[in-house]
This record gives C-alpha cells, structure tokens and sequence, in this order.
C-alpha cells in the first residue's frame, strides 16, 4: 500500500472556505467503498423477514412450477403429524384446544380492534394506516393462496376445529400479523420490544404446535404463514412508516419528524464535519411546529466562538409526503401551479438549494446556503444554511413603515424576476438586524402562474396587517404595487390559498378583536370579480377517478372483510 | 418495468405450470385424482358415506361456490352474486317437518319439505246462471294462448249452482288467488268483474282483456322455496333451495340433475389403502 503523503492529510483543514461568517475546513471527499455516513435502515432484522418473505413466496412459486416439490413438503409433514398424533393424549388434547382458541376470530378481533383504538387515540395515523393495510394483505394473500393452492387438511386424523383449505394457515398468519402489529407499532424500540417480540414468538409458536398436534394444519402451513405474515407487517411498516421518520412513542401528536438521536445523530455529525467541516456540538430540533415537509434543526458548532447553523434534513418520507400532498391538491383544485413531483430526496435537495441560489442571486435576502450534506445516498440529504441569529418572526417583531416597505419590495422583487415563494406566513418572513428575510424557499417557483404571485403579495400584506392594520399597509403597498394587483391579489384569496400558519392567526383576530382583515383589503381594493381556483385538467380528471374507485374499491374490500370476519 | 417482468415472471409460473388448486366438487374423477374441494369434503364429515357434488352449472346457474369447515362442507350455487340453491353434507339432519319422497337410490332416503308457488295461473270464473256460463266459456275459448309474463293462464270454470255465488267465490279464493264472477249484466256486457285475495287485484265491469291485465300487475312470482333431505349411512345431505322468478321454475329439475353425490366410502377406503387417513372407511 502506498502511504499517504503526511502533508496531503492536513490538505482539507488548510482549504477552509468561510461563509456568512461560519468558518468550514478539514472537508474530505469519501473514498471509493467506503459507506456512506448512514446505511439504509432496512438492518438485520428487516432484511431477515425480507428474505424470509421472499423465501415463502420462492416457495409457493416452486410448487406451482415444480409439483414434485408439493409431494415432498407432504411427505416431511405427514412424517412430523404422525410423531404428534402418536403423542395424543387426553391431558395433551385439552391444552391444545385451548391454546388453538388463540387462533379464534374473536381472540383476534379484539386485539386488532385494541390496537387500532390504541393508535387513533395517540394520533399515529401512520401507523393505524399500516396496520389495517397489513391485515387487509395478508387475509387477502391468505384467501388468494388458499383457493390456488388448495390443500386439503392434513391426512391424518383431525381433532380440532378447521375452515377451507389448509395452506396457508389462515388462524396463523392473522394472529401473526396482529401480534406483529402490536409489537411493532405499540412498544417502543427498545428492550421491551424485543420482550414484545419475544411474548408473540412464544404465542405464534404454540399456537403452531396446537394446530399441528390436533392434525388441523400440516407443520409447513403453519410456520409458511407464520413467517410470512410477520415479514408483510415488518417490510410494510418500515416502507410506511420507518422508525427513524415515526418512532413509538405515546405522545400524541408526533408528525413526520426524523429521529436525530441515536445513529442518526452520530452519522448526522460524522457527516457534517467530513463534508462540510464543520463540527457538530449539539443537535436540537428547530422550529418544528411550523414545519412538515422536512425535519428543521439547529446545530451549534465548534468556532472561536461557538455558533449556530440552521439545517433540514429530508428523507423519503418528506419526498412521499410530498408525492401525496400535490396529488391530493391537484384532485381537489386541479394543476394550481407547477404540481410535478420529486422523483428522489437528492432532487429535492437540489431543487431546493437551486432556489435559495437563486432568490438571493435575484437580490431576495435569505440564509446564506452553507452546502448540502449526504447521509445516506439517495435517501437523506441535510441542508445546511447560515442561522439567523436575533431574528424573529415579523409577527412578532416592532413593524414601523420601513419594514412594511422592505417585505414587501421582497414581494415586488419576485414578481419583477418571475419568482414565487409560495409559502408566505409569519413562520417563514423574519426580520433580523432590522432587515426582512425570507426563508423555507423549498417551495418556490420559476416563472410561477399570475395567479401564484397575486397570492404570495395577499399573503405578505395579510402577514403585516396582523401587526399593523390593513388601511396602512394598503397605503404602503400601493408605493409598489397598482390598487388592480392587490385587488387581483385579494379577488385570488381564498381559505386554501393562505398557509395555515396565517389563517389561524387571521381567525384570532377576527374572535378577539372583529376584525376581518381580508374583507378590509377587498374593500379598500378597486371592486373586482373573485378568481376562481379551480383548474380542470385530463390529469385532474384521471386522478380524481383513479382515487374515487381506488377508495370504492378499498370500502368493499373493508366491508368484505369485516363481514366475512376476515379483518376485524 | 424490472418490476413487472418479475410479475410476469410469476404468473407465468404460476398460470403455466400449475397442475393443482382446489379444483371443484366435481361428480367426475378427474384425469389427476380427486379434488382437493372434493377431499375436504370428505374431511369435513368423516362418517358420511356421501358428500354433494356437482356435474355441470345449469344455464341460469351464474357460478359456484365450495365450503368446509369440520362438521360441514359444500356447495352454494349463485346468481347475481345471490346463493339460491345450497347443497351441505353433516352427520346428521332434522327431518321432522319433511315429507317421504322416493329417493331413487337403495341406500339413500329422501325428505322434502318445500314451498311452491306454481307457474301456471289459474283463474277461477264463477257464472250466476246459464247465460253467465255461456259467456264466461266464451271468455275461456277468445282468451285460449294468452300468458301473463311468459306464464299460461288455466281457466276453471265453476258452474256447481247448488252452491251460492259467494260460497264458490270463497272457496275459490281460498286455494287460488284470481276469480272472475259473470252475472247476467256481464253476460249482456260482455264483461266480468275480478277477486282476488289482492286488493290491487279487484274490480267490477271489466273486459276479459283488461282483467287480465289487472291480474298482471299484482301477479307474484314463481317461488321454490324450501328443503330437500338426503339421509344415508353417517350423514345427510340437505338441499336448500330459495328461488324466485323464472329460475323457480326449473331449479327443482336442475337441481335433481347437476348436484349429485360423491361416493366418499370409497375414496376413504382407497386413502387407507395409500396410509392416508381422511375418516373411517
């Protein structure tokens, strides 16, 4: 091996680069092999009952395409069912049957039903969604299998209570997937619920050994749907809900906030420092209330003295929200504006740091972007950007007619160089050393709709009206704006075109005080007709059908279920 | 696209190469053996000697649709997604309220216990004199052919004077549903005047046509609606039939000739040979 040279070890702490006052040195570039700061989280586990999944549907494969395989499984069967049916005793046969009631529909129900009231009542939805979808999978991957494969009931005498074919066991795979729910979704990661996982092992392996004993199930019907059913639940949930985005925990309310402990956190510094230089001291969720798109943090890091830099960490999950979010937009008021989804974390990253270039290219003030960060490639990417220390939202702030007319010469700035903020409220317009900043421009847009732009100047005055009232910064606005752009502006204001953030702030007022800040800029505004916010489009169309018979087809399968007793 | 070739990759798989399944209840022996539906059946009631079975779907049949569980097991023949003709093997069946019907079989008795609204509609014409009866058998011979919904109309004529009007009306309606009455006005008009145990169905002055046409509108349905019991060594096979319209009409025939029983005896006793168990032999 040849050995570095010592001088080119220190290379990246004498390139130091420094930004926004934020120093960065010691960057290095990851060599070829090495692993990227964060695997995927799909460890040991995950990858043990997707083999295991996969193994079960290899399986069923081979005994479609090759039939001798069929006449083998049987023959080790039969030879285990004669072992245990040479073993029948009185005393044995009681304890079967009752350890067999495990497999019941009511046992089931009612932990199903437990676990479902358990999840709503926390709000993880996530969660809830997860294990209805894994239940309605499995029974329906259970009933498909059973009519494909048809396998009759073990050939030796049966003792115990059975119901349509025999492969795959059907009592198995749903107390299976109900157990693995349970664990999964209702213990915490961590010892207990390893316990948990421990508790429904022992369960589903008795409940085997019952069905086998009583010659209800031959052995491989039972374990195929045990192993099965549990790597559906377990796959399903870390694609639906991964850990690290919905950890478990039994606080009400949590959002799709991405644990930054643990090995995330290490990795989140490992990689910060070698990619950045920059080192991590303490890593704090940052504003996460008004945030759910990506996870806000706030980093302080080593320096002379110390300081804060400000990042976003987005995952796959913030990228399928997203995906979900502009379908449901685009089924509920059509193509608004440019409603193309991210096709990957790394575009949306790219997209967004493109963005922040660009706004403050354009003279938008907002943080100085520090670079981004890759924690695990393709999948998480971290935003880092200069903090904007003693700023404070311009809600809160002392608003004088200078300030008035800084937010919104940002407004008029964009309009002149064809940009769209698209997410104007207080959470997101700062006002730091006396200068208006814009931030969170993720959703900004290039050479947005007319209509875009009219909102995001309703927006920003609606912002500084909170502060001031509306007459005074309609005077203001009009040093900028004609009285027909913010007519237009108000004529485009709807409910789902103000940011929640806004809307709730607006209704405060309304209760506290009377006043209906809207209705006041409409009526100092020139008299014009409201802009309809309807767009109808063959996508619109196609999406709203699609998502009416998908949801048609979802209820009957429900209804199927729950009647035939299959689902709850 | 990887995706969907591995799909594809699969169904062939699966669709190509498949020699199993849970095939049907089928009376046949097919060419690979018994079907599984048809050993589970077995399996549901290891006593019974037979277990239902079924030769061919009858037109009107929609589709077919197996079960077993331990104790039961067979078939429910469907209709627009509606089961109107059940055939289920247990060990054992009441038959209290059936009646003993030839079965056709040595070792198979029969109990049926059925409700049945017939496809013919009968119309009782009640004359009040001789000019009455000859137009009312005037009526009978201009209206000969004509059907209600597909359904022929048998006239009775009930000329018995010793008895009054209104005791043969009552008779009458007390075992068939329509009567025409035609007294000496009728007779001159050429009309009749309608009873029925329907009061939508009633009225006076009448033409033949227009009565007829009266009856149509309230008319019900062919129904066949009841059991049939097949008892044998170690259980019983029960039919449950509940059909309405024109299906009514021949389920009874269809039934008799698609459903039939599967010898499980044998079937039992060629497993026990092989050292399989699926119940006594």
């Amino acid at each position: 091996m040849t050995p570095i040279e010592p001088g080119l070890v220190e290379l990246g702490e004498r390139r130091e680069v420094r930004i926004a006052g934020v120093r960065m040195a010691g960057r290095r570039r990851r060599p070829s092999g090495e692993k990227a700061p964060l695997q995927r989280e799909l460890r040991t586990s995950g990858r043990f009952w997707l083999l295991g999944g996969l193994a079960m549907v290899a399986l069923w494969v081979s005994l479609f395409a090759f039939p001798g395989t069929a006449d083998w499984w049987t023959a080790r069967d039969m030879s285990i069912l004669e072992w245990f049916v040479d073993l029948r005793n009185d005393t044995l046969t009681s304890i079967a049957d009752a350890v067999a009631m495990l497999g019941s529909s009511t046992f089931v129900r009612v932990l199903r039903i437990g676990t479902l009231v358990a999840l709503v009542s926390v709000r993880r939805f996530r969660h809830f969604f997860a294990v209805l979808l894994a239940i309605l999978l499995v029974q329906l991957a259970v009933d498909a299998l059973q009519i494909f494969i048809g396998r009759p009931r073990p050939f030796v005498p049966i003792i115990g209570g059975w119901n349509g074919p025999a492969h795959p066991s059907d009592p198995v795979a749903r107390v299976s997937v109900t157990l693995a729910a349970m664990a999964y979704t209702l213990v915490p990661k961590g010892n207990r619920r390893l316990l948990a996982f421990g508790v429904a092992g022992a369960v589903v392996a008795s409940l085997v050994l019952a069905r086998i004993y009583l010659g209800v199930d031959h052995p491989s019907d039972a374990l195929v749907s045990a192993i099965f059913a549990f790597a559906v639940f377990t796959v399903l949930l870390r694609w639906f809900a991964p850990e690290g985005a919905f950890p478990v925990t039994w606080k009400p309310g949590v959002t799709a906030h991405l644990d930054v402990t643990g090995d995330r956190g290490t990795a989140i510094r490992r990689a910060v420092s070698e990619q950045l230089g920059l080192e991590v001291l303490e890593i704090e969720p940052f504003g996460q209330e008004g945030s759910g798109g990506s996870t806000p943090l706030r980093f302080k890091v080593a320096g002379d003295p110390d300081q804060f830099v400000f990042a976003k960490l987005y995952s796959q999950v913030h990228v399928r929200s997203d995906r979900w979010y502009k379908i449901g937009r685009t089924i509920l008021y059509g193509s608004l504006e440019d409603e193309v989804h991210f096709a990957s974390v790394r575009r949306l990253v790219e997209y967004e740091d493109y963005i922040q270039r660009l706004m403050r290219d354009a003279g938008v003030p907002s943080a100085a972007p520090l670079g981004i960060v890759e924690i695990t490639p393709d999948r998480e990417y971290l935003m880092v950007s200069e903090f904007l220390e003693r700023s404070q939202e311009l809600t809160k702030a002392e608003i004088d007619d200078a300030i008035i007319d800084q937010a919104l010469a940002l407004v008029r700035c964009m309009w002149d160089v064809g940009l769209a903020h698209r997410d104007i409220k207080p959470a997101n317009v700062m006002l730091s050393d006396g200068r208006v900043v814009l931030i969170d421009v993720a959703f900004g847009t290039v050479r947005p709709s007319p209509w875009r732009q009219a909102v995001d100047l309703a927006n920003m005055m609606l912002i500084l009206a909170l502060r001031t009232d509306a007459q005074r910064v309609y005077d203001r606005a009009l040093l900028q704006f004609a009285p027909e752009d913010i007519a237009e502006a108000f004529a485009a204001t709807r409910s789902v075109t103000m940011p929640s953030q806004s809307r709730s702030s607006l209704a405060l007022l309304k209760k506290q005080r009377g006043i209906d800040v809207v209705q006041e800029f409409r009526r100092l505004a020139p008299d014009t007709e409201p802009i309809s916010i309807q767009r109808w489009s063959p996508r619109r169309i196609r999406l709203a059908v699609g998502a009416a018979t998908l949801g048609v087809f979802a209820i009957m399968l429900v209804i199927q279920e729950i009647r035939g007793g299959g689902l709850l | 696209m990887r995706q969907l070739a591995i799909l594809v990759i699969i169904a062939a798989a699966v669709g190509g190469c498949a020699n199993f399944g849970l095939g049907e209840a089928s009376c046949a022996q097919a060419t690979g053996g018994t079907s599984s539906a048809t050993i589970m059946n077995i399996q549901a009631v290891p006593t019974a000697k037979y277990t239902p079975c079924l030769d061919e779907l009858r037109l009107g049949w929609d589709s077919v649709e197996w079960f077993a569980e331990d104790g039961r097991a067979g078939i429910k023949i469907l209709r627009s997604f509606d089961t109107f003709l059940t055939a289920t093997v247990t060990e054992s069946c009441d038959v209290t309220d059936a009646v003993a019907v030839e079965s056709g079989y040595p070792d198979i008795e029969r109990f049926e216990d059925v409700e049945i609204q017939a496809t013919d509609i009968t119309i009782v014409i009640v004359p009040s004199g001789r000019q009455p009866l000859e137009a009312a058998l005037s009526s009978v011979d201009e209206l000969a052919g004509i059907e209600i919904d597909d359904r022929p109309v048998v006239y009775v004529v009930d000329d018995d004077v010793e008895q009054s009007v209104s005791s043969r009306v009552e008779l009458a309606l007390s075992q068939h549903e329509y009567v025409w009455i035609v007294d000496e006005l009728d007779a001159e008009e050429g009309t009749v005047q309608v009873r029925s145990n329907n009061s939508a169905a009633t009225g006076h002055g009448l033409r033949p046509g227009e009565a007829l046409e009266l009856i149509e509108g309230v008319v019900p349905d062919v129904l066949y609606r009841g059991s049939w019991y097949f008892t044998f060594e170690g259980g019983c096979i029960t039919y449950e039939f509940d059909t309405k319209g024109i299906l009514a009409e021949t389920v009874a025939s269809d039934a008799e000739d698609a459903i039939g029983f599967f010898p499980a005896g044998e079937l039992r006793r060629e497993a026990a040979d092989a050292g399989f168990f699926v119940g006594q032999p």
